[in-house]
């Protein structure tokens, strides 16, 4: 369910987020059928990606969150805010319930301008946050 | 509870360093090779936890 929020949240902010200047590259852990499954519906204009395993994760840090990781205050917290929003589990999912999220603005060089790595289960960034960071990074890069 | 800051582990590229590039596929099934999509313009790149 929280993959499907963070997909709809970036589907709505699509329009900053490219006037700011960046395009939302989303890393799913399955097969492309998968990200076809949720993708165009929830973020049309998002470039899905996919690995059957979570190599791409481990490679930026992001790491299986402990059961105390999933089910606490703020995760429990996180999955009413889902489901209220009309975004409730899949029958069907892929990946591992216990992989922990991020997200992280790259430069055209390569260069990480921010990163973000969640502390729980729905836990998501802040898209104001996220752009400003890259329109700082850009300010000073100019 | 951790801050997000916090949860930064080694393996996590910090704000300044190179990003990992990886080849992953994309919605149709061809390889996507990270590095070549941000060479076209800046990323917001975001991990989910699966899809589903």
């Amino acid at each position: 369910m929280f993959c499907r929020e963070w997909l709809a949240q970036l589907g709505r902010h699509q329009t900053e987020i490219e006037a700011a200047g960046l395009r939302v590259v989303a890393v799913g852990i399955g097969e492309p059928k998968h990200a076809q499954r949720y993708c165009p519906q929830l973020a049309p204009r998002a470039n899905c990606v996919s690995l059957p395993e979570p190599l791409a994760h481990a490679a930026y840090g992001l790491t299986m969150g402990t059961l105390k990781d999933l089910l606490n205050a703020q995760s429990i917290k996180n999955g009413w805010r889902a489901m209220r929003s009309g975004h409730t589990q899949s029958l069907v999912s892929t990946g591992n319930e216990r992989q922990l999220g991020g997200t992280f603005v790259v430069s055209r060089a390569g260069i990480v301008e921010f990163a973000q790595v969640s502390a729980v289960a729905g836990d998501h960034a802040d898209i104001p946050t996220v752009l400003a960071a890259h329109r700082a990074w850009e300010a000073r890069n100019a | 509870m951790p801050a997000s800051s916090e949860l930064f582990g080694s393996g996590v590229p910090r704000v300044g360093s190179q990003a990992p590039s990886l080849t992953l596929l994309d919605a149709a099934g061809a390889p996507a090779v990270l590095s070549e999509l941000w060479a076209a313009g800046p990323l917001l790149l975001t991990f989910l936890r699966h899809y589903g």
